[in-house]
């Protein structure tokens, strides 16, 4: 076979996948996962409580959220690895795309595992502005699974 | 001087509860605790309590000057647990049972150096986080990264201390991303958040005073001046 039928071959694979793609609108919500070791369960307030730490980003494509069209907040919880040693923040679409958090929100489904998984992209780096971006982001947040402190 | 190296976090496995080895200071005159489902710092003189003094007298010899104490449930019993090192420990429940010994005392008893100690030992959890830490394929904590963030947020203590006449704020320490350590000061009107990244010899900083006025910036860990930081003082 040669290469530009391989490429082809690739394409024809890629292109079902590419149109699950939906356009998530501003109006819905996106649900993060916050693990327990990211919580101070000394702190009394609910959101002072959530470590700065708990919205950076995992990898280089952004900050991994489901899309609450296509997923419970209680789903969401059960896909991680160690349920019981989570929980679930909510916080709108469009509160992300606009000022003064100007991201880009991205619907990335993974096959067969997660229609709801989405990307919310164009989070600085923490230098050297970046912190001030999470405790931002945090300021909008709503909890909707409390993390239990067992 | 407090030993730190000598303060852990254990487990008392018939209480379920967290509970945290606490420097006790000079001469038996405090009792520092923190309990964790209480979440706040209290100080507990030991007044006329002979036996209490006596049991303190003990611990203080076994390990040497530094001796280390812990209090699981303030309200039922005290169990109070010496560690002369983080590998073994020795139960004094049977010799301190009552807490009833003890007069209340405002928080005025701590000074700041005993209070950062308290949050620096409270830290120590931050070097045991090892790779995948939260369960995302997070990398773990080097001791050698915690212990520059310690010894950077001493010297800044030390330099407010010596060129400022106000009381400092004590801050939250935690870990950041990529081994980095966040030091948090949210109790006060200004916040303030420092990271310390020593992997890259960075410093990151960021402060805002009820969302009119901020300040953020950068500096290297080994060549900075204390003056271009958010101060955490009381005015």
């Amino acid at each position: 076979m040669s290469s530009q039928e391989n490429n082809e071959k690739e394409i024809e694979l890629q292109l079902p996948f590419e149109k699950k793609r939906e356009t998530i609108p501003h109006k819905d919500h996106l649900y993060l996962r916050v693990h327990k070791v990211n919580i101070d369960f000394n702190v009394e307030d609910q959101y002072k409580k959530i470590l700065p730490v708990a919205f950076d980003m995992k990898g280089d494509d952004g900050l991994s959220v489901d899309w609450s069209e296509h997923s419970k907040p209680e789903e969401t919880l059960s896909r991680a690895n160690k349920p019981e040693q989570n929980g679930i923040l909510s916080f709108n679409c469009g509160d992300v795309r606009k000022s003064p958090f100007s991201c880009e929100v991205i619907h990335d489904p993974i096959e067969n595992i997660n229609y709801a998984h989405s990307l919310v992209c164009g989070i600085p780096p923490r230098k050297p502005n970046g912190l001030e971006f999470r405790i931002q982001l945090r300021q909008i947040c709503k909890w909707e699974i409390q993390c239990i402190n067992k | 001087m407090v030993n730190t190296k000598n303060i852990s976090f254990e487990k008392v496995p018939d209480r379920k509860q967290t509970v945290r080895a606490l420097p006790v200071s000079d001469s038996g005159s405090k009792l520092f605790n923190s309990i964790s489902n209480i979440g706040r710092l209290k100080a507990y003189d030991f007044g006329n309590a002979s036996k209490l003094k006596n049991n303190f007298k003990v611990l203080e010899h076994l390990i040497g000057g530094n001796a280390f104490m812990s209090v699981v449930d303030f309200h039922d019993f005290a169990k109070p647990v010496v560690y002369p090192s983080q590998s073994q420990y020795i139960d004094y429940s049977e010799t301190i049972k009552s807490p009833s010994y003890w007069t209340f005392k405002e928080d005025e008893l701590f000074t700041t150096e005993d209070l950062l100690a308290i949050e620096i030992s409270n830290s120590e959890y931050i070097f045991k986080l090892g790779d995948n830490w939260d369960d995302n394929n997070s990398i773990g904590y080097t001791y050698e990264n915690w212990l520059v963030a310690i010894g950077f947020l001493k010297n800044f203590f030390k330099w407010m201390s010596e060129n400022l006449k106000n009381e400092i704020h004590i801050p939250k320490i935690y870990h950041g991303p990529n081994g980095s350590i966040d030091i948090i000061w949210e109790q006060m009107d200004t916040k303030i958040y420092i990271n310390i990244d020593n992997n890259n010899n960075l410093g990151t900083f960021y402060s805002y005073y009820n969302d009119k006025q901020k300040s953020s910036g950068e500096f290297e860990l080994n060549d900075f001046d204390f003056k271009i930081l958010p101060l955490p003082i009381k005015f």
